[in-house]
């Protein structure tokens, strides 16, 4: 049925995507987890410095970004280098690549809500945790975690959703290869190249009520989170 | 026990204590640096430079609000205290029926009162099984009586060696009944430290309260005590060192007859310097028994619950009035009681230690207190009075009275 709706060459995208989507999100939250945790407690004067280049993600043009991604991942660069080393094949324009650029690209739409909700977490329950014979690692699984369940869901909900959207940057380092880097934006601008509007429609509509429902799930647990919180 | 806590620009407090001393009270004005003193002391204070004995030892705290991990219940919040407990802390129904909370075990955390929460806090910390126990105002929400009662199972603890607590709180007639040494901190310094009578003295003098607390002590009286002491007690006679001609003669039965004897549900009759005292049961706190039978406790007195009688004579016959307690009393002192209102009322002006009666009544103090050294023994006890009737009834310093006092 969904073969019929989207056509063949569309649902390998929208597969791809959820792929792509999926070990971004899951990639993402391992590293910002104790990125975020550190940025939380750390006290310094270049706090502002790291803190904007971690955002950086956020107002920059995507294809800026992906032209310096590019670049990186190129093999005549370091990195290129050393992953077609250990790999033997290039990074740029591969599912790889792709992995790695959204990363980046969906770095701040993790960290950001995780920062904030580590840095209104009320010490003192570490504090308390501390006392009752916790270690930071134990205290950090055993409370903070827990504690921190509505923004750990918002990190990985916004950077999944964001991944999902994603264009210029995929279109920058992965160009447009069926089945490895075409993901669900650039079908949906290739079918709109191609004049197939009524494809396009049904692929358009399709994403725009995926983000929606998204979003709305998003800011529902957000909402029923904060009153437990505030109860 | 000498303990140090410094931590840059909020504390610099030294701290001495009896060896003996198992419950510590701690008060001061608000922002004095107490929290910071018990964060510091707690270990959770990274910068703070502290000295204490209990360096190996586990020790625990509890803060004014809870901190109950709200992402659990509170069988949760215990279960996750009794991961790292000492293998000799107590079980988790033990700590809950001693704070009065075993009926709120399988509530959400969100589900509790204040004064709920408090105790299950307090539970919690005591499931994890510390060596010492900072109070940080962790009883201020909970009602009076349940308070006395948890503060009584803590001190209990504390007199079978179990623990050793430090209590923050502005609540100096719970310090008076409970602390074995009180410490003022004011500034981030300590001011006053040493045994709680003296203390609540020093602060009281400094704060120029009307009602100060003084605390007494004595031994519980017991059936089998009571059986011992009957004959004695029928004859106590009181010595009327300072009475006048027709006084000094009395032999004066105290307040003991048979109906005051029968004991009464909710009532304990404590012995101060010989005489019988009536005291509510969660107002009396137990101490540490040295030997024999008898059972050391300690009530606290508030100055304005205590009357003065002259009529030394009838000590033992006051059966006209409803105030059950008797103390005979020499007055020690005699001080205006500072009127926080009045500017001319300055303590500068109240140094004069020469004050007669007469310049008492009228230095525009509505109220003066007096020092009383309860006869037969080397305890006080402070009585706050009207200048009037310290003019009425002619009352001066070496004068030999009844304080009365009801139950406290």
């Amino acid at each position: 049925m969904l073969t019929e709706f989207f056509g063949a060459s569309t649902l390998e995208a929208i597969l791809l995507t959820l792929k792509l989507a999926f070990i971004t999100s899951g990639v993402l939250l391992l590293i910002a987890l104790p990125l975020a945790w550190f940025l939380a407690k750390w006290q310094s004067k270049a706090k502002p410095l790291v803190m904007s280049i971690l955002a950086l993600p956020l107002v920059l043009p995507p294809t800026v970004l992906g032209f310096y991604l590019l670049i990186a991942f190129s093999p005549q660069s370091a990195l290129g280098q050393a992953w077609q080393s250990l790999t033997g094949s290039n990074l740029a324009f591969s599912f790889e690549g792709l992995v790695l650029g959204s990363v980046i690209y969906s770095l701040p739409f993790a960290l950001q809500p995780l920062y904030s909700g580590f840095s209104q977490l009320d010490n003192r329950y570490l504090d308390v945790a501390k006392t009752l014979g916790f270690s930071a690692t134990e205290a950090f699984i055993k409370i903070v975690l827990p504690l921190s369940k509505a923004p750990i869901v918002v990190a990985l909900g916004l950077s999944f959703a964001h991944t999902i959207g994603e264009f210029g940057v995929v279109l920058m380092i992965g160009g447009n290869i069926p089945g490895e880097t075409q993901v669900l934006s650039i079908a949906l601008y290739e079918q709109v190249e191609a004049l197939e509007y009524n494809s396009a429609h049904n692929l358009a509509l399709a994403l725009l009520i995926f983000s929606f429902v998204m979003l709305a799930a998003l800011y529902r647990f957000n909402g029923v989170a904060r009153s437990d919180e505030a109860r | 026990m000498q303990i140090s806590a410094r931590l840059s620009n909020r504390i610099n407090a030294q701290i001495s204590l009896q060896p003996q001393s198992r419950f510590i009270g701690v008060t001061g004005p608000s922002g004095a640096g107490k929290s910071s003193l018990f964060r510091a002391l707690a270990g959770v204070e990274k910068t703070a430079k502290v000295q204490t004995p209990w360096t190996a030892q586990k020790v625990g705290i509890v803060f004014q609000q809870p901190m109950l991990f709200p992402h659990t219940d509170v069988r949760g919040n215990l279960a996750l205290a009794q991961r790292h407990a000492s293998p000799n802390a107590m079980s988790i129904d033990a700590c809950l029926r001693g704070c009065y909370c075993e009926h709120l075990i399988d509530k959400p955390v969100q589900a509790l009162s204040g004064g709920e929460a408090q105790r299950v806090a307090i539970a919690r910390a005591l499931v994890n099984g510390p060596d010492v126990l900072l109070l940080d105002e962790s009883l201020s929400a909970i009602d009076i009586f349940t308070r006395r009662k948890i503060y009584q199972f803590l001190n209990n603890l504390c007199v079978s060696g179990q623990l050793i607590c430090f209590a923050i709180s502005h609540d100096l007639d719970d310090l008076a009944l409970f602390s074995d040494e009180l410490v003022f901190i004011d500034k981030g310094r300590t001011v006053h430290c040493g045994k709680t009578r003296d203390v609540l003295t020093q602060v009281f003098e400094k704060e120029g309260r009307a009602t100060p607390s003084s605390v007494l002590e004595g031994f519980k009286v017991t059936a089998q005590s009571k059986a011992n002491d009957s004959n004695q007690s029928q004859n106590a006679v009181i010595s009327c060192k300072h009475a006048s001609e027709t006084q000094r003669d009395q032999n004066v039965l105290p307040l003991q007859g048979n109906e005051q004897c029968q004991s009464v549900s909710g009532i304990e009759r404590v012995e101060v310097a010989g005489q019988e005292i009536y005291v509510t049961a969660e107002s009396v706190s137990y101490l540490p028994q040295q030997s024999g039978d008898q059972v050391p406790v300690r009530f606290a007195v508030k100055a304005c619950d205590v009357s003065i009688d002259t009529n030394i004579a009838d000590f033992g016959k006051a059966s006209t009035i409803s105030i059950l307690n008797a103390l005979p009393c020499v007055i020690s002192s005699i001080e205006p009681v500072a009127n926080p209102l009045s500017p001319l009322n300055e303590p500068e002006n109240n140094a004069d230690t020469k004050l007669t009666p007469k310049k008492l009544a009228t230095a525009n103090s509505a109220k003066v207190l007096l020092k009383l050294v309860v006869l037969d023994s080397n305890q006080t006890l402070c009585a706050s009075i009207s200048s009037i009737s310290l003019l009425r009834l002619k009352l001066d310093v070496g004068m030999q009275v009844i304080a009365r006092f009801k139950l406290p």
